[in-house]
Formats: C-alpha cells, sequence, structure tokens
C-alpha cells in the first residue's frame, strides 16, 4: 500500500476526474469551476466523465418524488416571483426550442430522457422495449402543434402541445391509423397542456412506426360514433429515432 | 410571447413528469432523508429552469445534465449541513437493485464498469466508494480509517488508469 506514493503532479486532466468524482474540497472545487470555465476542452472532458459516472446514477433505484413536488416547483417558478424566471433567457429560449423552430432537438430532449429510464417494470415491458417512439403532429400548414412520445412499453402516449390548442366549443380527439387506415380512437386531450393518454392492450400493437397519430375536432365529449366526424387539425407518422 | 412563455411551461412539465422520479431516486441517495431529497429535488428544476443555458446539447443527454445536477446540489447541501451518515447505512450500489445488477451483468457491464475491472482492487474500491457516498478525500479517509495520502494515492491512480481505458 505505501509503494504507492500520491502522483505527484496535478494536471487539469486529474483534476477533472477528481471534480466529477466529487472528492475535491469546496475551496479545490472553486479553483477548477474556474479552470473549466476559460477552457473549452476541459468542458468536454467534464461532460465526458459526467456521461460516464451518469451510467452510475443510473443504477440508483428510482423513486416518485411527493405528489405535491411538482405544484411546489411550479409556485416557486411561476408564482412567488414578480420576475417570472419564464422570461430567463437560456437554452429553452434561446434555441427556440420549445417554439419548435428546431423540432427535432425538442423531441430529442423527450427522447433522450425517455430512452434513459429504465424499464419501467416486470419482463414484458422489457421484451417490448426499445427505442422510444415518437411522432411530430403538423397542422395543415406544416407547424406543428403536438410532440407525441410513446412510451416504450407502449402503454401511454404523451401529448405535449407546442402552439396554442384550444378550439372552444369542441373538443379534441386523438386517434392512431395503422396500416388497414382504419383510425381508433385514443382519447381526448385537453386545451392547452399536455396530456398522457393510458393505451389498452388492443391498440398498444398498433402503436408502432409508420403508424399515424392524427387529431381532429370532435362535439364536446367526443366523437359519437367512435370514428372521426370533424376536421384533422394535426396529424404526423410516428418513427424511431 | 405569452404562448411560447406557456409552451416552454407544458414542455418543462412533460420533462419533470419523465425525469424525476429518476432524479428523485438519486435525490434520496445523496441526502440525509426524504425532506431534503425534496428540497434538493425542488432546487434541481429550478435551477434547470433558470440555468437552462448551461446545459449543451452537444456536450451530452439532458437526463446526465440533470442527474449530475441532482447528485451535486444533494451533496453541496449536506455538506454546508456537516452531517454525517453513520456507515452502515450507506449502501453499497452493488448490492442495491438486483435487477439494475442483472441487466448490468447481462450487458456485460458498462465501458466504466469494464474498466473499472482493470484497477486494483483497492483502487476499484473506492472509486465506487467515492461516488456513491460523495464524500471528499478527508472525509473518506476518516470515514474509512486509511491514511489520507493513501486515499489520495488510490483514487488518483484509479482515476489515471480509467481515464486512459475509457480514452478520455
Amino acid at each position: 500500500m505505501s509503494e504507492h506514493p500520491v502522483p505527484p503532479d496535478e494536471t487539469p486532466d486529474l483534476l477533472i476526474a477528481e471534480y466529477v468524482l466529487g472528492v475535491l474540497s469546496r475551496e479545490e472545487c472553486d479553483r477548477v469551476e474556474a479552470m473549466i470555465a476559460r477552457e473549452p476542452r476541459h468542458q468536454r472532458a467534464v461532460a465526458q466523465w459526467q456521461a460516464q459516472f451518469a451510467e452510475w446514477l443510473g443504477q440508483l433505484p428510482a423513486s416518485s418524488p411527493p405528489a405535491g413536488a411538482w405544484a411546489r416547483i411550479e409556485q416557486r417558478l411561476f408564482v412567488d416571483t414578480s420576475h417570472p424566471p419564464s422570461q430567463a433567457p437560456g437554452w429553452w429560449n434561446s434555441l427556440g426550442l420549445w417554439r419548435w423552430t428546431t423540432a427535432a432537438l425538442a423531441a430529442g430532449l423527450l427522447a433522450s430522457v425517455l430512452i434513459l429510464q429504465p424499464p419501467v417494470s416486470g419482463p414484458s415491458s422489457v421484451s417490448t422495449s426499445g427505442l422510444p417512439l415518437l411522432a411530430r403532429l403538423e397542422q395543415p400548414d406544416g407547424t406543428t402543434l403536438f410532440a407525441a412520445t410513446i412510451d416504450p412499453g407502449r402503454r401511454s402516449v404523451l401529448f405535449v402541445n407546442t402552439a396554442r390548442a384550444d378550439w372552444p366549443g369542441k373538443s379534441a380527439e386523438a386517434w392512431v391509423i395503422a396500416a388497414d387506415g382504419k383510425p381508433r380512437s385514443l382519447g381526448l386531450l385537453p386545451a392547452n397542456a399536455s396530456a398522457t393518454l393510458n393505451v389498452t392492450p388492443q391498440l398498444a400493437d398498433l402503436l408502432a412506426s409508420g403508424a399515424v397519430l392524427a387529431v381532429t375536432l370532435e362535439p364536446p365529449n367526443g366523437s359519437p360514433s367512435g370514428q372521426p366526424t370533424g376536421p384533422v387539425v394535426a396529424q404526423g407518422k410516428i418513427s424511431s429515432l | 410571447m405569452q404562448a411560447c412563455g406557456n409552451g416552454n411551461r407544458v414542455a418543462f412539465e412533460a420533462v419533470y413528469r419523465a425525469t424525476s422520479s429518476r432524479l428523485f431516486g438519486i435525490c434520496l441517495h445523496y441526502s440525509d432523508n426524504r425532506a431534503e431529497a425534496e428540497e434538493v429535488l425542488q432546487e434541481v428544476y429550478i435551477m434547470a429552469w433558470v440555468k437552462a443555458s448551461g446545459f449543451d446539447p452537444r456536450l451530452g443527454s439532458a437526463m446526465t445534465w440533470l442527474s449530475t445536477m441532482a447528485r451535486h446540489k444533494a451533496i453541496d447541501r449536506r455538506r454546508a449541513h456537516r452531517h454525517h451518515d453513520p456507515l452502515e447505512t450507506i449502501p453499497e450500489a452493488a448490492s442495491q437493485d438486483s435487477l439494475v445488477d442483472t441487466l448490468e451483468r447481462e450487458q456485460q457491464g458498462s465501458q466504466l464498469d469494464r474498466c473499472l475491472e482493470t484497477l486494483e482492487e483497492a483502487q476499484r474500491r473506492y472509486i465506487r466508494v467515492a461516488f456513491f457516498e460523495g464524500y471528499s478525500y478527508a472525509e473518506l479517509a476518516e470515514r474509512h480509517g486509511i491514511a489520507l495520502g493513501t486515499m489520495k494515492s488510490w483514487i488518483r491512480r484509479g482515476l489515471l488508469r480509467l481515464r486512459l481505458c475509457l480514452g478520455l
């Protein structure tokens, strides 16, 4: 043991590894952060180490946060402050992320987040899991109205509206249209809000690459016939990344 | 402008829904109790919103960025409180989640784990311990009854070898 002397030179490379591992004192961390801030090469090294160690963070068991946690975050972000942070400059705005001028990037964020989620539970979700499936539902003029993400187990579809989406006096109904061309209802989408629609086992198999997701306008409680009756406001093909 | 802000908010909620149980798991691991962990979780998402410009999608995934931030925040908070867990409660990652371990073994481990296998035992052990406990060199040495110089030597030599193996 004592035949291993402490490596004498504190090279930037070693300091960066120690920094990411988290063994440095507060003062040393400050020094390393200052060093990193000046040098893009170091920033890349930090990111590479973090990506490696993220494997280990991914091994920690997930745990649902308390039910009110999101409400408290919303409260602190959007209600408490007189200067809403939603106006803060940053990546969310600077890259136009949520305006969908770079729709693929936003889909990529949600996707990268979903890919790295471990299988939910049980062997069936392991066997059917794979890359999450995505769809960008566009209006006839080509603007994206919803980003849809299908969870790897195909139990639910998350619809995030990316533009104003409300139709007074109407309801928006989501459909999946598989190879047979027959629309099947996934459920109603709320106005101007993201929604997770649960999928019945019979419909799960239809949520495959190449199938189409569409949203139509229907009477307030949805299509009475079980088939779409109103205009298609947005549609898009399902694809994996 | 308003609609844009609202869109951000909805998308941010979607990111929260997709990531919060993973992040809360990390917060719990590095915090002393659930109340502390929830406080850290809130801070992480508030930071993520406000300091989102610090995220560069060219450098890494959003999940890595958020997970790393959760670990740092939790460790920072614990250090600020100068509170130390009794040693017995520190989980060994290897014994923590058999499903994950099984999957890991089936996939023959990550690149990091494969490289870790090439280190001497003490190096391997204390790099893992350092990561999962989240303590500084001085704290690790004290908690494990090992001379500070020896602890530093093990971890530094291990990190240098890991770096070569990982090609960083």
